[in-house]
């Protein structure tokens, strides 16, 4: 079960002098290491995690990845959401235009869909957490290139947030993962 | 930061509460195995500045220095 707020996690005011930017925060939308992405597969992944704390951590990491969906979603509508069809063409979503005009879609920055292959699921807790390790370090140097991208201050700052958060989450699988190497060695034992 | 044991992680409810508390590292380490620092005693930002940076721990605050040329207008 989920409560939803209707606000932000960190509130996001970006200018609108660089819409191409647009384009680029496709990729933490639906594109391979995006926020979407995140979500899907650590809410799917919950399931299988032998301890409390691992089942606990997903369903909130995964969930805050949701959150995250919401802020570059609403960077992306407050930079597009008046924009012209010419405008949309200079800033390189001509092609989004003429599918679906100014309509945001889970997709990465080239229009390619988001899809689950890429995530994966295993059931063995080493394997999964290492793999969520990988994906939060993705992330993480995706937030850069996308913080390098742009001197848009409202831009740059909320972008800061989000890596800020992915940097947090690596340590939180981390430390999941040295509970459950600690579980299995225990269980070696007893 | 220090390696104190007893701070946290009570593990009430879990399935071997024998392992916990989680120490800062491993005591005895295996290859090919991967190891991130446990968090022990955390200091915390004010909530408000905690918001802003994107972390409560001031030790898990780690924030990116663009890089010269960053930025389209700096090229
Ligand atoms: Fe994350």
């Amino acid at each position: 079960m989920w409560v939803y707020e209707k606000k932000l996690q960190y509130p996001v005011k970006v200018g609108k002098c660089d819409m191409r930017m647009a384009k680029y925060l496709y990729t933490q939308y639906g594109g391979p290491d995006g926020e979407l992405g995140a979500a899907i597969r650590y809410l799917n992944q919950r399931y299988t995690m032998p301890t409390n704390e691992a089942k606990g951590l997903l369903t909130d990491i995964g969930t805050e990845e949701l959150a995250h969906v919401e802020m570059i979603c609403t960077m992306i509508y407050q930079l597009t959401k008046d924009a012209t069809p010419q405008q949309m063409e200079e800033a390189g979503l001509g092609t989004n235009y003429a599918i679906r005009a100014n309509a945001l879609f889970p997709a990465d920055p080239n229009g390619v869909p988001w899809t689950a292959s890429y995530i994966q699921a295993h059931s063995d807790p080493v394997t999964d957490l290492t793999e969520n390790m990988a994906a939060e370090q993705k992330a993480r140097a995706a937030y850069e290139n996308l913080i390098s991208m742009t001197d848009d201050h409202g831009m740059r700052d909320a972008l800061k947030f989000l890596r800020e958060r992915e940097v947090v989450h690596f340590q939180r699988f981390g430390e999941a993962l040295r509970i459950v190497q600690e579980y299995q060695a225990a269980k070696k034992i007893f | 930061m220090k390696e104190d044991n007893n701070a946290n992680n009570a593990g009430v409810g879990n399935v071997y509460p024998c392992i916990y508390p989680i120490p800062f590292m491993p005591q005895y380490v295996a290859l090919a195995n991967a190891y991130v620092p446990y968090q022990q005693h955390a200091k915390s930002f004010l909530l408000c500045e905690a918001l802003k940076k994107g972390t409560l721990f001031p030790e898990l605050y780690q924030p990116y220095e663009v890089k010269i040329g960053g930025g389209r207008h700096n090229e």
